[in-house]
């Protein structure tokens, strides 16, 4: 017998528990947003350019740790280089801002 | 070989092409190593109740299965441990000889599997391969583990 | 008492059930207040999952045998150390653990969620509650904890094989292992799901993967030794269908950890990551099944067992579902950058990748080689060790191989004269290894100078790696030669804590060389009086002794040893009988020597007359195998250590781009 009061009050406590945050009205907050085309395209731009400066990052060190020679090492930053600033102007684009206020 | 640094663009589709073929044929190998292997390596070897063994296998390599039904013997002593293996729903009946490790589980009754050649209605069993299988009394996993 | 945790699974499960609706409620509907109903529901179900455990531990340290499980794996003589394990000894209990182990996951990976992944949130509540749903049917209708009956007197006892300290660590860990890899697969699947198909999900993933990598591994070894000291055949790994459960995701996740990598790095390999990461999960949930249906040891045992068949329908939901987002989302999942030639770091990481899951479905063949054969209509075949050892060789070394080039090459591509200067002294050191195995008359594996050749290349370019690093920062930044080396692993975490597990392989795969290609083994009847000799060893057996456990009685053979004429004291391998349980256990004798070697030895059987039949084993290096558990969990340890500069830049990217779902939900 206590053994089913246990159970009630437990199967009480849950439903409880679940229904609470349904109880009140939905507000505006309550509304999950999805993420834009434009802002999965920013994203997609701000991890290119977080990209090209941590390999700009990696081939310093692979060049101070002699793995990659002076020509190639000139070649790939310079290519690096060239996408993170490709990625970031493109971002500005996004943004419609002047270069000087991008952040 | 590109000859002005206009021409870089085009080396990435080039060298893409190479290593997709040489993926490819990374690949190819692998599943090559597998396909011969499992072709021509003899590693398996047929799992056979004792009906089933009882016929046609004379002379071949098997892994038996059945119920112990009487033992005598001492694996430690040079003539081995020999027991009768009964079929699961039959009434068929293999002997085997055995030498080598019993597990800690072995007794008439129990369900055993073990390795060895049939030779004129007996299996002469490959020491350290008997093995007991689950009880069912205890649910647990790794009894079969004995198996080296 | 049995009800209450009965009706506690129950209800947790229709809390599992409500957490998915109001998951996916939350995720199409974008109604927060379902998702944090949703949240709430998973809280509920640990609360309830805590009772039951709560319940069951009660019921065995009390003996309280109207519980069917408790009668069935425990004692009254049961030492209290082995009451405890018997906890997650028997299949429901097992399944009791998964459960309490996934729900506290889950929720932790929920928190973790904050920075970039609100979005995620609904889903990834939906899908670990389905999750969960699914071990708590099984745990409510095929394999209850809380079956009772009539109690008897006592109880059937603990199978002595499982009477030993490493089932508190071993199962556990392994079940830590097997759990965690459902975190990375839910994150995975909850981002594709949300069309977030953007590295934040791999970076959370990974982590995860890392600790659950971490603990399948050392679990696994922990297993390998209870082997070869519990068991006591003499060897530590048998290729059983059970050892190769945890095998397979082992080596997926494995493969899964190094294409993240290139995914993070690249922005390559994005298709493969997913499907990686859902096939480690798929082989931890078949790891499960394999080991607690009984499907292996006789497809009739797995007819009968209901409990198959829940597993197989897991499966392919798991296996099918998957496939399913991947096709959908495809389009989404470009790759940014190819890969630019096949001397490239990338390259490498894609051949390791090849051979890794080569290796794994491989294994995941010979396990499903006797199911194979029959559904073919052939009689049932199986494959043992020869199978296995073949592929773990064939794959294996060019494995280890890679291991040591990888590091060496470049991102992108190498040149031929870097790579002739980086290789020039690793190749030397390798070769002068293969020559000096053989020069030392240890030719006779062929397989086992290629590995040893191999392992001394990749150990030469670990080594050469932390030098050439410690040697730039000493020279750039003009730190001392320590500071510099702590520096050197402290800012590069994830590369250098993957050396240090390299390392950990490395002395893996000589312990296992050492140990079975050049063992010695020797066996007899011994007299009182008589000797075996074994290697180096001489082993004099001088009579049995007889004593009394708590739960047992022991009868062991008295052996005086010597190791290269000098005494190294009495081994006493014995045989324990347990009335109990009526079984009797083998208790191995080993001697460790200054050299890392075992001698090892078996009591097979006491003969009528006094003589007993033993085995001995000279095992070289073998205490290599043990100590590669301590390095790799060291290297596991540096790289899921955070890394403070990576979450700043993460933060910093997700705070440019204030995403949905980001808010206080």
């Amino acid at each position: 017998m206590t053994d089913y009061l246990v159970l009630a009050v437990l199967a009480i406590a849950v439903v409880v528990l679940v229904a609470w945050p349904l109880l009140r009205p939905a507000t505006a907050a309550d509304r999950l947003d999805a993420t834009t085309e434009a802002q999965r395209r920013r994203l997609a731009l701000r991890e290119e350019r977080d990209l090209a400066l941590e390999a700009l990052k990696e081939l310093e060190v692979d060049h101070a740790t002699h793995h990659i020679g002076d020509e190639d090492y000139a070649e790939l930053v310079a290519r690096e280089r060239a996408r993170a600033a490709a990625a970031i102007r493109a971002l500005d684009r996004e943004l419609g801002t002047a270069p000087g206020d991008a952040r | 070989m590109s000859e002005t640094p206009a021409a870089t663009p085009q080396e990435p589709q080039r060298g893409f092409r190479h290593i997709r073929l040489v993926v490819a044929l990374a690949v190819a190998s692998l599943l090559g190593t597998f396909a011969v292997y499992t072709a021509f390596a003899d590693t398996s070897i047929p799992v056979l109740g004792v009906a089933q063994a009882s016929t046609g296998y004379d002379g071949e390599d098997v892994r038996l299965e059945g119920r112990v039904t009487e033992a005598t013997g001492d694996a430690a002593d040079p003539q081995g441990l020999r027991f009768t293996v009964r079929d699961f729903t039959t009434d068929a009946t293999i002997d085997v000889v055995y030498k080598g490790s019993v597990p800690d589980a072995f007794r008439v009754g129990r369900e055993v599997v073990i390795d060895g050649r049939l030779e004129g209605g007996t299996l002469a069993g490959t020491p350290d391969t008997l093995v007991t299988k689950c009880p069912s009394k205890y649910e647990e996993q790794k009894t079969t583990a004995d198996a080296a | 008492m049995a009800l209450v945790g009965h009706g506690a699974l129950i209800l947790a499960l229709l809390l599992a059930v409500w957490a998915v609706g109001a998951g996916l409620m939350a995720a199409t509907g974008r109604d927060a207040r379902f998702a944090r109903s949703a949240a709430a529901a998973l809280w509920g179900i640990l609360a309830l999952v805590l009772v039951a455990d709560a319940i069951f531990v009660y019921a065995i340290i009390t003996h309280d045998f109207s519980f069917e499980v408790v009668a069935a794996s425990t004692s009254r003589s049961l030492p209290w150390i082995y009451l405890i394990t018997s906890a997650w000894a028997s299949q429901s209990g097992s399944l009791l653990l998964w459960i309490t182990i996934l729900i506290v996951f889950s929720l932790i990976a929920l928190r973790a969620t904050r920075a970039g992944l609100g979005e995620l949130r609904p889903w990834l509540i939906a899908i670990l509650g389905a999750i969960a749903g699914f071990f708590l049917l099984l745990l409510v209708v095929p394999a209850s904890p809380f079956a009772t009956q009539i109690a008897p007197p006592d109880g059937n006892g603990l199978n002595p094989a499982l009477q030993n300290p490493y089932m508190a660590t071993h199962p556990p860990a392994l079940y830590l292992g097997y759990v965690g890899l459902a975190i990375p697969f839910a994150l995975a699947l909850a981002a594709m799901l949300a069309g977030r198909v953007d590295a934040r999900w791999v970076v959370a993933s990974r982590r995860w993967t890392l600790v659950a990598w971490g603990f399948l591994g050392v679990g696994m070894l922990l297993g390998s030794h209870w082997a070869y000291t519990e068991v006591g055949w003499g060897g530590f790994w048998a290729w059983d269908p059970v050892e190769n459960a945890a095998l397979m995701p082992w080596l997926v996740a494995t493969a899964f950890l190094h294409s993240v990598i290139v995914q993070e790095k690249k922005g390559m390999l994005k298709v493969w990551n997913i499907a990686l990461i859902a096939g480690a999960f798929a082989l931890s949930i078949f790891g499960t099944f394999l080991t607690r249906s009984g499907i292996l040891s006789s497809v009739h045992a797995f007819v009968e067992s209901d409990i198959g068949w829940y597993f197989i329908i897991a499966l392919i939901v798991i296996c099918g579902g998957s496939f399913a987002v991947i096709l959908w989302r495809l389009p989404l999942l470009r790759a940014d950058q190819r890969i630019e030639s096949v001397v490239s770091r990338e390259a490498t990481f894609l051949f390791n990748n090849l051979l890794l899951v080569g290796m794994a479905f491989a294994v995941l063949w010979g396990v499903l080689y006797p199911l194979l054969t029959e559904a073919v209509g052939r009689v049932r075949e199986t494959v043992s060790s020869p199978f296995f050892e073949f592929f773990a060789i064939a794959f294996g070394i060019p494995l280890l191989l890679l291991m040591g080039i990888g590091p060496l090459i470049a991102w992108r591509r190498a040149s031929l004269a870097q790579l002739r200067r980086s290789f020039l002294w690793p190749l030397v050191a390798g070769l002068v290894a293969g020559a000096a195995m053989i020069a030392f008359g240890l030719g006779s594996s062929w397989a086992s100078v290629a590995a040893g050749s191999v392992c001394a290349f990749t150990t030469a370019t670990i080594v050469s790696e932390f030098a050439r690093g410690t040697r730039a920062r000493h020279a750039i930044n003009g730190e001392g030669w320590l500071t510099a080396f702590g520096r050197l692993i402290g800012k590069n975490r994830r590369r250098y804590g993957g050396y240090v597990v390299h390392i950990g392989i490395i002395v893996f795969v000589i312990g296992a060389i050492g140990s079975s290609a050049y063992e010695t083994r020797a066996e007899g009847l011994l007299l009182p009086g008589q000797t075996l000799a074994v290697g180096d060893a001489t082993l004099t057996f001088r009579g049995v002794q007889e004593s009394e456990g708590p739960n047992y009685t022991q009868r062991a053979a008295i052996l005086d040893a010597t190791l290269g004429g000098e005494s190294i004291g009495a081994l006493e391998p014995g045989r324990r009988s347990y009335p109990r349980e009526q079984t009797t256990s083998n208790e191995v004798a080993v001697h460790t020597t200054l050299t890392g070697g075992d001698l090892f030895v078996i009591l097979d059987g006491i003969r009528g007359d006094g003589a007993v039949q033993v085995k001995a084993f000279y095992k070289p290096l073998v205490v290599l195998i043990w100590l590669s558990g301590i390095v790799f969990a060291l290297g596991v340890l540096i790289c899921v250590w955070p890394d403070q500069r990576e979450r700043r830049r993460i933060r910093r990217r997700y705070a440019e781009e204030p995403l949905a779902g980001e808010g206080p939900a």
